[in-house]
């Protein structure tokens, strides 16, 4: 794995503050990317992260086979009932649901694996986002205005150019697979169009152009798509209805933790556990996600009934050891660990063991919703920041790729370039296939 | 003028410290929902604000921003505020920090602000020495309506906050050299919860906070 930033150092060192400024008004503008300013920082680096065959097919492989582990996974907690949903923190109020939920065709629609390359350069698993990932625009929109200025620089070539039709097959194809009740018979015949909704905080500016993004893709398709906002819910007659009209289907860009807080949730759960509402992102999906899954997952990891040998020897060599707090003693050694909340988002809730204090040890496991997963010593390459005096400045970072799972496959790359812990500060670049090696 | 030019013009007049803060969201629905910048309107304000900007920089408020110890945060209907910036630009940067991505069918449909914003944008002066270290943030006081609840059962509610997420660090204010803010609104508007959320933290972070008021007769 290496990076384009000497070559562009080489070729554009005067010009590269200028440059990102125009991307990123670019991305701003005309690529959705609203929110693209984080604390006055660009969010999208004028860089590129090119990947070896090797690697490249590593992780490949890699997307698409977790993606059938976690599938396994998720079948078999669901299945396991109310004292497993307990461990990993699952509300009581939604077992239920979580247990009768009907079925989608895909585990994710559209979700990402977020890998780290280690100094062995051997992909480990970071986390899962299944329920709501971000990355739609950066790796279509923004991806393609990137290669067409920096493909000139060495040999490179796009993972995959159809990543946008993939995103937009896969949510038709999950828009129309019947939400069937739990013990209903088989539905005969094709089931006609539905509308479909999209549901988001529209203050969220990126959330919202993310929705509108998707929308626009499954309208030219010929799906009738809504987009609203949280507040423009409503209810009549037991139905759901987003700015004021009944929808079939509905993906939520919105938390389901924010969610559940609403009156209306209980109407949405019903709605989907009788069939009238397809809920593309389900609870299944939404669990998922939690890092809770991941200790889980490793310690099941040697479970033959569950996983195939080739499954088993997956988990143990690319997925860190990881751990429920509760189930490790109170002097355990944590200082080689970081430390998860189990639906923490973009660095949020994430603790260094090696900086941590006993004190927030403690609070941690008293909270009893965080993971320790062991710290990847990860690869960095170098990249290209605007310095204090607007010059280019040539620092060494750790990328973070997000293996794209559309449809139950490997689909694309999306990644993030920053500090050892990917925060909200991390730049996206694109990811592409290095032909030179 | 097309939608990325008038969004750098807004960021060039709000200085080299604040300019990266200017939100790419209004900008943004002229490019993407709207097709471009609105047809030029007359503007109804522009008098008024015309002469509150000169009545505003004789007062001891608009003295102390001139002399760039305090920083005005105009929260105004969005015409009035952009409008009232504009005006004051020969002596205070506006910092323009409308943060909605405006759409039809929308709370926040950006019909008056946006001809506003495209007017007063292409008049902005774009010498840098017209730049002072002198700061007034144009908010939008429509971002934190209140609407009807039956009217947003088809109105996509777009509203947003104003606070940290759209203010810049308030490290930054501090190294701006500012020692406060002054809270400009309309007389019997109170302070909208997000505001009075950010200035208790600007507060706590030691920063001075004072209020003005406009009468609307006056």
């Amino acid at each position: 794995m290496r990076s384009l930033a000497e070559q562009i150092l080489k070729q554009y060192k005067k010009q590269f503050a200028a440059r990102v400024q125009i991307l990123n008004e670019w991305a701003a503008l005309y690529g959705g990317l609203l929110e693209s300013n984080v604390a006055g920082q660009p969010y999208v680096g004028y860089n590129a992260l090119l990947l070896s065959q090797i690697e490249l097919h590593s992780i490949t492989a890699l997307t698409t086979d977790f993606g059938r582990i976690m599938t396994k996974a998720l079948q078999a907690i669901v299945e396991a009932g109310p004292a497993t949903y307990r461990k990993l923190g699952w509300p009581e109020l939604l077992d239920y649901a979580l247990r009768y939920e009907p079925p989608n065709l895909y585990l994710t629609t559209v979700g990402r694996f977020d890998f780290g390359l280690n100094q062995a350069g051997e992909w480990q698993l970071l986390e899962f986002n299944s329920d709501t990932p971000s990355g739609s625009q950066e790796v279509t929109l923004i991806e393609e205005r990137l290669f067409r200025s920096l493909s000139r620089l060495a040999p490179v070539a796009r993972l995959n150019p159809r990543i946008a039709q993939d995103m937009a097959q896969a949510f038709y194809d999950e828009a129309l697979f019947a939400p069937m009740p739990y013990t209903a018979p088989e539905e005969e015949g094709p089931r006609l169009l539905p509308r479909l909704g999209f549901l988001t905080k529209a203050r969220h500016l990126t959330d919202l152009a993310q929705t509108e993004y998707y929308a626009t893709a499954l309208r030219d398709k010929g799906l009738e798509c809504i987009v609203s906002d949280i507040l423009n819910v409503s209810l009549a007659g037991g139905e759901l209805l987003l700015m004021g009209q009944p929808i079939d289907a509905i993906w939520r860009l919105y938390p389901i933790e924010n969610f559940s807080r609403s009156p209306l949730f209980a109407a949405y759960t019903q709605a989907n556990l009788i069939g009238v509402l397809k809920c593309l992102n389900n609870l299944r999906g939404f669990l998922a996600q939690s890092k809770a899954v991941m200790a889980w997952l490793w310690q099941e990891r040697e479970n033959s009934e569950l996983f195939e040998a080739h499954e088993q020897a997956l988990i143990n060599r690319y997925l860190p050891e990881t751990y429920l707090l509760a189930d490790l003693p109170e002097d355990f050694d944590y200082r080689p660990f970081i430390i998860k909340e189990f639906y923490g988002r973009e660095g949020a809730e994430v603790f260094d063991g090696a900086d941590l204090t006993p004190q927030r040890w403690q609070e941690c496991r008293e909270w009893g919703t965080y993971v320790a997963q062991r710290r990847v010593d990860l690869t960095t390459v170098p990249h290209l920041v605007v310095g204090q005096q607007e010059q280019a400045q040539l620092v060494e970072a750790f990328p973070c790729v997000g293996g794209f799972l559309v449809a139950a496959k490997w689909a694309g790359c999306y990644s993030r370039i920053g500090a050892k812990i990917t925060n909200s500060q991390a730049q996206f670049i694109p990811t592409w296939l290095d032909l030179a090696q | 003028m097309r939608p990325v030019a008038l969004f750098r013009r807004w960021k060039r007049a709000a200085g080299p410290v604040f300019g990266r803060f200017v939100p790419a969201a209004p900008f943004s629905a002229m490019a993407l929902v709207n097709s471009g910048p609105p047809p030029l309107q007359t503007l109804l304000y522009d008098e008024t604000c015309r002469k509150l900007a000169t009545a505003l920089l004789q007062t001891l408020e608009g003295e102390a921003v001139q002399a760039g110890e305090a920083a005005l945060i105009i929260d105004l209907p969005g015409p009035v505020s952009l409008g009232l910036g504009f005006h004051l630009q020969a002596a205070i940067s506006p910092v323009l920090l409308f943060g909605g991505l405006w759409q039809p069918n929308a709370v926040l449909n950006g019909q008056e602000s946006g001809a506003a914003l495209a007017r007063y944008g292409e008049n902005l002066s774009q010498s840098q020495n017209v730049v002072k270290p002198a700061w007034a943030f144009l908010l939008e006081r429509e971002r934190f309506d209140e609407v009807p609840p039956l009217k947003l059962i088809d109105t996509l509610d777009n509203r947003y906050r104003a606070g940290l997420g759209l203010m810049p660090p308030l490290l930054e204010l501090g190294q701006a050299g500012l020692g406060g803010l002054i809270d400009l609104r309309l007389v019997g508007d109170n302070i909208p919860e997000d505001l009075a959320e950010f200035y208790e933290i600007a507060s706590q972070a030691g920063l001075d906070v004072f209020q003005t008021v406009i009468n609307q007769e006056a």
